[in-house]
């Protein structure tokens, strides 16, 4: 097992080198992609851009430029923003910090629903219980989530809402403490969950009608053991595997930038705003950043979500 | 009869080896029958030659000959590059002959190499080494390309009539797919009576051409697998398990069918089971395989009559009769021959 | 089941009562058996119609004594058993007649009673073991959750009779491999495994659902044997469902044959292989290849096949297969009678004895079906070539 977590890695630092030399290249050769000219202001003379190019570094040869990117990188530092100058490290991480909030919560929420509304529709299948989740949770994936958004603020936001319950767009900047926040982000949590409760709730259905029908559910029944515990450790515990294999790759692709919608309909400043302000603003040293840092996130889960496998199905074996 | 003395019938015996040795002991893989296939204890070891060699090899006209056929799977090892480290060994060295118009059998237990046997002179897996002399030529190491006029010449029916069958086709064109293949039916009007003769060769009714496999129980589709293999003529069919997916009075028709064909068309028959009292039924020469190796090769009354390899003794045993009364006789009749 | 070290013959066996010296008395009321089917029926609700899985059959079963059950895939061999234990049970499913057992009848308990005999007086073993475990516990916990379920015992109680249970049926170094996966065995030892699990809180019956039919032939005799041995020891009554002609005989007392829901014929196990009565035991007798008869006997399928069990008419299902039907027919569906002269042997067709007797003669020596039938002055179709 430790052989095999080290392995992956291993591995997972390869990928990530890869990557990460990958996105140096793109963005090197990009037409806009001359950080020293974007810093040297209007026609600049040939004096200042070459002191701007030494500062930068930009006169060492390709080879050890990217060994320092690599080397930086390494260390969640990418320099500074090509726009602003400001360092990058603290926007990232305070912008990393705003969205695992929102995903977490988010992730909590659609777990919880999903495991309610799919155990219910799974052992009451055809039942109404069943259709009108069944029907609902078509309309929640069908609602874009920007839509879902507006909406909910306009019934629940406590500025322009018509029930004033929660707090509106832009207040997760401005609360100070984890209770505070925690409340700000009510709505975007639900807004956010809402589409993937329901993607989870069916994929929960599915895969425990499946598990219900296997032979050693018949055993258990034949033990003759509860219907509760024939259901709860013996149908679940097999049906969860293809929701975790799932949840690895939403989460690390959520918390990777993904949320985007979601945090500029409620204006979180998270890393999926940062990385589209950078995109609108033509900022390629911030732009590199956040595509490591959703490469990043999804090595990592796709990592977790193998090594919850080993955890859940004593048959996956690792040498 | 209890599990924890031996059998009377078979005790008498020094060289019977405990079945539970190889076969129901502590071990975690049972489906790897790795490193050489040790049988039993040692001593038998000397028994087992003259039984593969009884019935010389290379006699006579035949269509294939297997010679040290072997297929090896790797296990592999290693930190960020895997490296080679060890090999299951799924055939070891296994060497037999089927002659023109016989059919030849290959009977053993679930992990004992036979149907990757099948499936290497099919040349659906790559054997590891040895050779595989199809009407005098070694396919072996032919290429895919090379391969192209012998595909022809070997057809094989599997054991699940379902799965091997594409469920949107009709029975039509499942049949009717080799000719088109193979170029040898030219127009729709021949080759739609092509199938029909084929159809009613099998027992199916042609009438029947145009549906599709859901429609047919499954001893019909396994008709229809043997009509699609014989399609092209082929000199060798291969029945892979070919009823042990069906009820007991279904196989019946399904083995009787199989014989009728071999003996009116001449085919040369591999046929595989794990069920000896079906291969005793169908083959006039059978192999008897146990961990990749080939343990004893006799005619059909040979081997039940005489059975020299332990193994073959403890699966002879291990068939249930169904008579009550012949499984006491013949418990009786072995033990005293055996002291 | 067959012993060799006691080579009584089988009508001796079949006629004593109680072959195990510590079983027979478990649980065992004077007369009455162990367990009594009476007229079971079960339905199954599809879109085409009701499908009788089983169209009313009975039986009976002794205390500490094996009941063969024979019969192709949807005979009703496997519904009718996982009847009994109530494993059938749903909204679309039809469920008529009585099962007794001990006296009480299991159709009419509610689920929560049921619960209380399953696993506790009535065991059941599958056929795929490795299925029928479940892939992601333990075996010593899954056998230790059977204990717990109907006795109020530790954790460490429990462990400690999953551990004597897997001793003694034969699974090597049991303390350790308590906490084995089950795919960390082959599949025989997962056989026993389920058979430990099944006898872990000493039941009265076994219902074994082809227990050996996913295994090799030689690891099927072990099984086979092993379930004889526990028999004897522990006295358990087991109903041996099976496809096999050859399992039944090495190891029940008494077999029913089942045919489109329905039980055909019903004999000792002596009986029924040297006298088979039915048409359709015939033909399973004389499609099977067997070791034992010369190999140039050719085996003789039956032709046709099972009828559709949705809107069954009243009438012999194997009719339209039986290739002795023409002439000595009635309409209408026979009734299970004892056959003349020997009351315990039960068939359902009207064919005469001696007629019966004629084609019977010819068949076991090796004579096709229309020989017998012709022999026995049967008018035969003409064939078609």
């Amino acid at each position: 097992m430790a052989r095999y977590i080290i392995r992956r890695l291993l591995w997972t630092v390869v990928t990530l080198v890869v990557i990460t030399a990958v996105a140096y290249f793109l963005f090197r050769v990009l037409p806009s992609g001359d950080p020293v000219r974007a810093r040297a202001g209007k026609a600049p003379t040939q004096e200042r851009l070459d002191a701007i190019r030494e500062s930068l570094g930009l006169d060492n040869p390709w080879y050890q430029q990217l060994g320092d990117f690599l080397w930086n990188a390494a260390h969640f530092d990418f320099g500074r923003s090509y726009i602003s100058d400001a360092e990058l490290r603290p926007l990232l991480l305070d912008a990393l910090g705003a969205t695992t909030w929102l995903v977490v919560g988010a992730v909590i929420v659609w777990l919880s629903a999903a495991a309610v509304v799919g155990t219910i529709s799974a052992l009451r299948r055809g039942s109404l219980p069943d259709r009108v989740a069944m029907g609902g949770a078509l309309v929640a994936i069908s609602a874009p989530v920007y839509w879902l958004g507006l909406v909910a603020l306009y019934l629940f936001a406590s500025d322009i809402g018509q029930f004033k319950v929660f707090p509106g767009a832009g207040s997760y900047a401005s609360a100070d403490g984890v209770l505070d926040r925690a409340w700000a982000m009510v709505l975007p949590w639900f807004v956010l969950a809402a589409a993937f409760s329901a993607v989870y709730a069916r994929l929960l259905r599915s895969s425990l009608l499946e598990s219900m029908q296997e032979d050693y559910i018949r055993t258990a029944r034949a033990k003759g053991l509860s219907e509760r515990r024939v259901i709860f450790r013996h149908a679940s515990r097999s049906a969860i595997t293809p929701l975790v294999t799932a949840l690895g790759v939403d989460v690390g692709l959520l918390i990777g930038g993904n949320a985007i919608l979601t945090e500029s309909v409620f204006n979180i400043p998270g890393l999926g705003r940062l990385s589209y302000d950078a995109i609108q603003r033509g900022d390629v040293a911030t732009i590199q950043a956040t595509v490591l840092f959703l490469a990043f996130f999804v090595c990592i889960s796709a990592l977790v979500v193998d090594l919850l496998y080993a955890l859940i199905d004593p048959r996956v074996k690792y040498e | 009869m209890s599990s924890a003395t031996p059998d009377p019938g078979t005790a008498g015996s020094p060289n019977t080896p405990d079945p539970t040795t190889p076969l129901g002991g502590p071990q975690v893989e049972e489906a790897s029958p790795s490193a050489g296939g040790v049988i039993g204890d040692p001593t038998v070891a000397d028994t087992s030659v003259p039984a593969v060699r009884r019935d010389t090899l290379g006699e006579g006209d035949n269509i294939l000959q297997v010679r040290d056929l072997r297929k090896e799977f790797p296990i592999t090892k290693g930190l960020l590059f895997k490296r080679q480290v060890d090999a299951v060994r799924a055939v070891d060295g296994v060497s037999f002959d089927v002659r023109r118009g016989e059919t030849f059998g290959l009977v053993g237990e679930s992990g004992c190499g036979k149907s990757t046997t099948a499936r290497m002179i099919c040349r659906l897996l790559d054997p590891t080494s040895g050779q595989i002399d199809f009407d005098g030529t070694d396919i072996a190491g032919l290429s895919r390309k090379q391969l192209v006029p012998f595909r022809r010449d070997v057809q094989m029916v599997f054991q699940d009539p379902y799965s091997s069958l594409n469920p949107r086709q009709t029975i039509g064109s499942i049949i009717g797919a080799p000719l088109d293949i193979h170029g040898l039916a030219k127009g729709d009007g021949e080759r739609k009576r092509k199938v029909q003769e084929l159809m009613d060769l099998v027992g199916l009714n042609p009438e029947h051409y145009n549906r599709l496999p859901h429609e047919f129980s499954g001893g019909q589709r396994q008709r229809i697998g043997i009509a699609r293999a014989i399609a092209l003529s082929p000199k060798l069919l291969i029945a892979d398990e070919p009823v042990s997916a069906l009820d007991v009075s279904i196989q019946a028709q399904i083995l009787n069918l199989l014989r009728r064909l071999q003996r009116d068309l001449g085919l040369s028959l591999l046929f595989i089971a794990h069920d000896l009292s079906v291969v005793r039924y169908m083959c006039d020469r059978m192999a008897v395989m146990y961990a990749g190796e080939i343990v004893e090769l006799a005619t059909s009354e040979e081997l039940y009559a005489n059975p020299s390899h332990p193994y073959t003794r403890a699966l002879l045993d291990a068939v249930p009769t169904p008579d009550p009364d012949a499984r006491a006789r013949r418990l009786a009749e072995r033990g005293t021959a055996a002291v | 089941m067959t012993d060799p070290q006691d080579h009584t013959p089988a009508p001796e066996r079949a006629t004593a009562t109680g072959t195990s010296p510590a079983g027979g008395d478990a649980g065992r009321r004077a007369g009455a058996p162990l367990l009594e089917v009476r007229d079971l029926r079960v339905g199954f609700g599809s879109e085409d119609g009701l499908v009788q899985a089983v169209g009313g059959i009975s039986y009976t079963v002794e205390a500490g004594r094996t009941l063969g059950i024979v019969g192709e895939s949807g005979s009703g061999k496997s519904v009718s058993s996982m009847t009994l234990m109530g494993l059938t049970r749903s909204p679309s499913t039809k469920i008529e007649g009585e099962v007794l057992f001990e006296g009480r009848d299991l159709l009419t308990m509610s689920t929560d009673e049921l619960r209380k005999v399953r696993g506790n007086e009535i065991a059941m073993i599958f056929q795929d073991p490795l299925s029928s475990l479940h892939p992601f516990y333990r075996i010593g916990d899954q056998i230790i959750e059977g204990v717990r379920a109907h006795n109020d015992v530790t954790k460490k109680q429990a462990k400690a009779r999953a551990v004597e249970m897997l001793g003694l049926v034969g699974i090597p170094d049991p303390g350790r491999r308590v906490d084995a996966y089950p795919h960390e065995f082959s599949g025989g030892m997962r056989q026993r495994v389920m058979i430990a699990m099944a006898l872990a809180n000493d039941p009265k019956l076994l219902i074994a659902d082809e227990p050996t039919t996913a295994l090799d032939v030689t690891v099927q005799k072990q099984i086979l044997e092993l379930m004889d041995r526990l028999q004897r020891e522990l006295g358990t009554a087991i109903v041996m469902i099976t496809h096999d002609l050859g399992v039944v005989a090495e190891t029940a007392d008494d077999i029913a044959v089942m045919y489109a829901g329905r039980i055909v014929e019903r004999a000792s196990v002596h009986d029924l292989f040297s006298h088979p009565r039915h048409p359709y035991t015939w033909g399973l007798l004389r499609s099977i290849p067997r070791l034992d008869l010369p190999r140039d006997v050719e085996l003789v399928p039956v032709d046709g096949r099972p009828p559709s069990l949705i809107g069954l008419p009243d009438d012999c299902s194997f009719r339209e297969r039986c290739p002795y039907a023409a002439g000595c027919c009635r309409p209408g569906m026979p009734d299970l009678l004892g056959a003349d002269g020997a009351p315990d042997h039960q068939v359902r067709c009207t064919m005469p004895p001696e007629r019966r007797a004629t084609i019977w003669q010819v068949l076991a020596d090796g004579g096709t079906p229309q020989e017998a039938a012709t022999k026995a002055g049967i008018p035969q179709p003409e064939e078609v070539a």
